[in-house]
């Protein structure tokens, strides 16, 4: 029986080796595969809004305008043009004969149902930290939405293409179901989540994309595939073995590997998300609002070496948060210089006038951004070269969040380094979040530029941008936060794969194509 | 009268295992709420203060110690560990309320099967090959044959798992093109977690086997049977054997806990959809609920195993249960 036995697992597992085909079964036109860095923990609409947390979603589920990948401008997506009726109301126009993948009918009940569900207070997605003044909506006619803003939003088209639009008729009838049953009108219809290891959709043959003439894109795989490894050599691994079309996030050395070898590359690109270094401006030490202070801090740190050498995938901005694209962006100022001398000169001038320098703490969160450890470590060093004292811990999100949100500390002289997202490539959203009296981040507080803040926050176009700029400058003169560098994504693909996409990174398959 | 005294002893170490999970699962409890605030990890750096607070009400975060402890008991005795935060705990708190399916030990049961393959096989692995080369090796004693196996054996049990489990990808699936990296669904996609699970137990095993074998191969009737003509490979494997397994079954049990607790780190390597990697994406999300039903029942597999190789121990030697 055991002889049986023993023949029947042999053959078994002969069988099951046979049966698994190869290991690599994909091709061009075929399945799409992506391996993520980690897995989705739902699939609602709102998860679209950061790429990085629903990795592809945006296949199924679409929004109402679209960004240009090159231009960073607004574009037509389910609603063909908008205008803003009233300074806090605007009416979307929706493209016509669009169904979503249940059937039912895209028009102005389903938008509004769909924005009051994702921006409402009811659900408190974590998408309403994009959110301006509140957002609601209603129905205007069939092909009409309104969408009102508690306050006038210029942005609101801007802010509008963050959150996606789901079935109105999956949301009455299953709302549970919106969590992990993505339904969109998107190029793929969803077709299967199964935890732990996959998602996948199929190639919508009704897209309103195949016809219509301001699509975005071409349908060329028929499937698709999301799988996720945390590790990034296994992620790589799976694209150099022909498992996967696109890894995630190789590292700089993995990147260099990868456009050595024959066969595969890597594609690098600067994203919508930014290392900075913020410090507590008031507080417990008065000290930190004088300029003179903070420009001894802000320039007895080497930040452009600290962002060659340690930051990996960086590219530098110049002196402030956000790249040229942004509105706002100032180019007649560059990134602060280290100047080591200069800095301990205006310390030792301050501590011969008897002024007492403060112990400056520093910390960054476990595992927010690769090596940041070895950052906070290197600006010690150098702080503690120009005769700042201070200290640097790397620290859970438990002990870093509550210390972060604290607006300034009242116990110490506070700084930390983290990254931060501004998909509006807007400064007026930047400004909210680190320079306001009410940011939750912010430890800067001036209610006159909040003022002029907000008076900008009205304005549009060059009007708009000319004045964010004499803010952004102004900022910068008053070392308000040292910007490190534009977190850059690299990404592991077979030669001749070819990818189409702005700095918000996002997966969108009718964007790609095999050669 | 031997199945009373087994019974007696089943009984005892069914006792003693129930009251180590319950002091296990309170360990768990007391770390779950020291590892981070949840509320703050699925709010993230914006979310207010209040924000957070109304969160953690929700989630029962703000309710007295005793009175979570308690709760968390009585979740232990009804097997039910309360639901995941995994989908964002707001939205269906406002709309009705969790539905059962997001319990979280039926989501943590149902990886259960991908966890018993790979440990299953792993172990089965280390078993057909450890112990035939441990009684090989025992049975030519100081010669190179015996020499390479303490080699490999030794380097089986120091390698690092993670490390292997790499290099088992880069090589067999990168370099070779034999089998897929990762993933899960096929007999192809057991074999590489299953090498790298099974690297120590082959190791540990094949050392056990080859002391124990050695052992009783110097005992006099060994000699006896020797000089009567029989050849060794038949001492060996009738008669040594037999009374060198009870180590061999202690160290086999000893060491499918370590696969077990070694599945937390190959799983996520490889992808695979066991219990192991989600106890990993549990921890990942300070979801408190999902971790606790995890360990929970990562606990239960230990010392099921403890309560068999208990069994076994007794079941080969009288002295054990009569003591």
């Amino acid at each position: 029986m055991s002889r049986h036995f023993i023949h029947g697992a042999v053959g078994g597992a002969v069988f099951g080796l046979l049966a698994a085909g190869p290991a690599h079964a994909m091709g061009g036109g075929g399945e799409l595969v992506i391996v993520a860095n980690q897995e989705p923990q739902s699939m609602q609409a709102q998860v679209t809004y950061k790429e990085i947390n629903g990795v592809g979603l945006r296949n199924v589920i679409e929004n109402l305008t679209r960004i240009d990948p090159d231009t960073n401008e607004i574009l037509p997506m389910l609603a063909t043009s908008w205008e803003q009726v009233e300074p806090t109301r605007w009416h979307f126009t929706l493209r016509e004969g669009v169904k979503f993948h249940d059937g039912s009918p895209l028009d102005g009940e389903a938008v509004a149902v769909s924005i009051n569900w994702l921006w409402g207070d009811e659900n408190n997605y974590s998408v309403r930290e994009m959110m301006g003044p509140q957002i609601s909506a209603e129905p205007v006619d069939a092909s009409t939405v309104a969408v009102i803003t508690a306050a006038a939003d210029p942005l609101l088209p801007r802010r509008i293409y963050l959150g996606g639009v789901t079935s109105a008729k999956q949301i009455l009838e299953n709302p549970a179901g919106h969590d992990v049953h993505p339904i969109g009108t998107g190029p793929y219809v969803f077709e299967e989540w199964k935890q732990g290891q996959y998602w996948t959709a199929t190639a919508n043959p009704d897209w309103w994309g195949n016809t219509a003439e301001d699509t975005y894109g071409e349908i060329h795989f028929d499937r698709l595939r999301v799988v996720w490894r945390p590790e990034p050599i296994v992620r790589s691994a799976m694209v150099e073995s022909g498992e996967a079309h696109i890894a995630l996030f190789l590292t700089k050395e993995e990147c260099g590997r990868f456009d050595a070898t024959d066969g595969i590359k890597c594609i690098v690109k600067g994203s919508d998300t930014f290392l900075q270094f913020r410090l507590d401006y008031h507080g417990a030490q008065p000290l930190l609002a004088d300029v003179n202070f903070r420009k001894a801090i802000f320039t007895g740190i080497d930040w452009e070496g600290i962002r060659q050498n340690l930051m990996g995938l960086g590219e530098p901005l110049a002196g402030q948060m956000l790249p040229s694209v942004a509105t706002g962006f100032d180019d007649t100022i560059s990134q602060y210089p280290y100047d080591p001398a200069g800095a301990k000169a205006i310390v030792d001038e301050m501590k011969a006038s008897g002024t007492e320098i403060p112990s400056v703490h520093i910390s960054t969160r476990l595992g927010s951004t690769p090596r940041n450890g070895e950052m906070v470590e290197a600006m010690g060093a150098m702080l503690t070269f120009v005769g700042i004292p201070n200290t640097v811990a790397v620290e859970e999100p438990g002990i870093f969040n509550p210390r972060a949100t604290t607006k300034p500390d009242p116990a110490r002289a506070y700084g930390w380094l983290h990254v931060q997202a501004n998909p509006m490539m807007d400064y007026v959203a930047t400004f909210g979040a680190h320079y306001s009296c009410g940011g939750i981040v912010s430890v800067f507080c001036d209610p006159d530029f909040d003022a002029r803040v907000a008076q900008a926050a009205s304005l549009v176009g060059p009007e708009r941008h000319e004045a964010l700029k004499a803010l952004v400058n102004e900022g910068h003169n008053r070392y308000v936060v040292a910007p490190v560098g534009l977190l850059q994504r690299a990404y592991g693909v077979p030669e001749g794969f070819d990818w189409k996409f702005g700095i918000d990174h996002r997966m969108v398959a009718v964007n790609m194509r095999m050669n | 009268m031997i199945a009373n005294v087994l019974g007696g002893y089943f009984m005892r170490r069914l006792i003693g295992s129930a009251v180590m999970l319950f002091i296990v699962m309170s360990a768990v409890f007391v770390a779950d709420r020291n590892i981070g605030d949840p509320a703050r990890m699925i709010l993230g750096d914006t979310g207010t203060e209040a924000d957070v607070l109304e969160l953690r009400l929700r989630m029962g975060l703000e309710d007295p110690w005793h009175v979570q402890y308690g709760r968390f008991v009585a979740g232990l005795v009804t097997f039910d560990l309360g639901e995941t935060f995994r989908y964002g705990i707001s939205k269906p708190l406002a709309h009705g309320g969790i539905p059962e399916s997001r319990a979280t030990l039926p989501i943590a049961a149902e990886r259960l099967p991908a966890t018993f393959l790979l440990t299953g096989v792993a172990i089965a692995l280390s078993v057909l090959v450890a112990l035939p080369l441990g009684i090989w090796a025992a049975v030519r004693p100081r010669t190179i044959g015996d020499r390479l196996v303490n080699v490999l054996s030794l380097a089986g049990v120091s390698i690092v798992e993670y490390w292997f489990a790499l290099i088992l990808i880069l090589l067999f699936a990168v370099q070779l093109d034999w089998l897929p990296t990762s993933g899960y669904g096929t007999a192809a996609h057991v074999i590489l977690p299953a090498l790298a699970l099974s690297l120590r137990p082959i190791g540990r095993i094949t050392q056990i086997a080859r002391s124990s074998m050695l052992d009783e191969l110097a005992k006099p009737y060994v000699t006896a049977a020797r000089g009567r003509g029989i050849p060794i490979s038949k001492i060996a494997s009738v008669h040594a054997l037999k009374n060198a397994a009870i180590p061999v079954v202690t160290t086999i049990g000893e060491e499918t806990i370590n696969v077990i607790t070694g599945v937390i780190i190959i799983e996520t390597v490889f992808g695979w959809p066991g219990i192991g990697a989600l106890t990993v994406d549990a921890l990942k999300i300070r979801d408190v609920p999902l971790i606790e039903a995890t360990i929970f029942l990562l606990v239960l597999m230990v010392l099921s195993i403890n309560l068999v190789v208990d069994l076994l121990y007794a079941l080969l030697n009288p002295r054990v249960r009569l003591g």
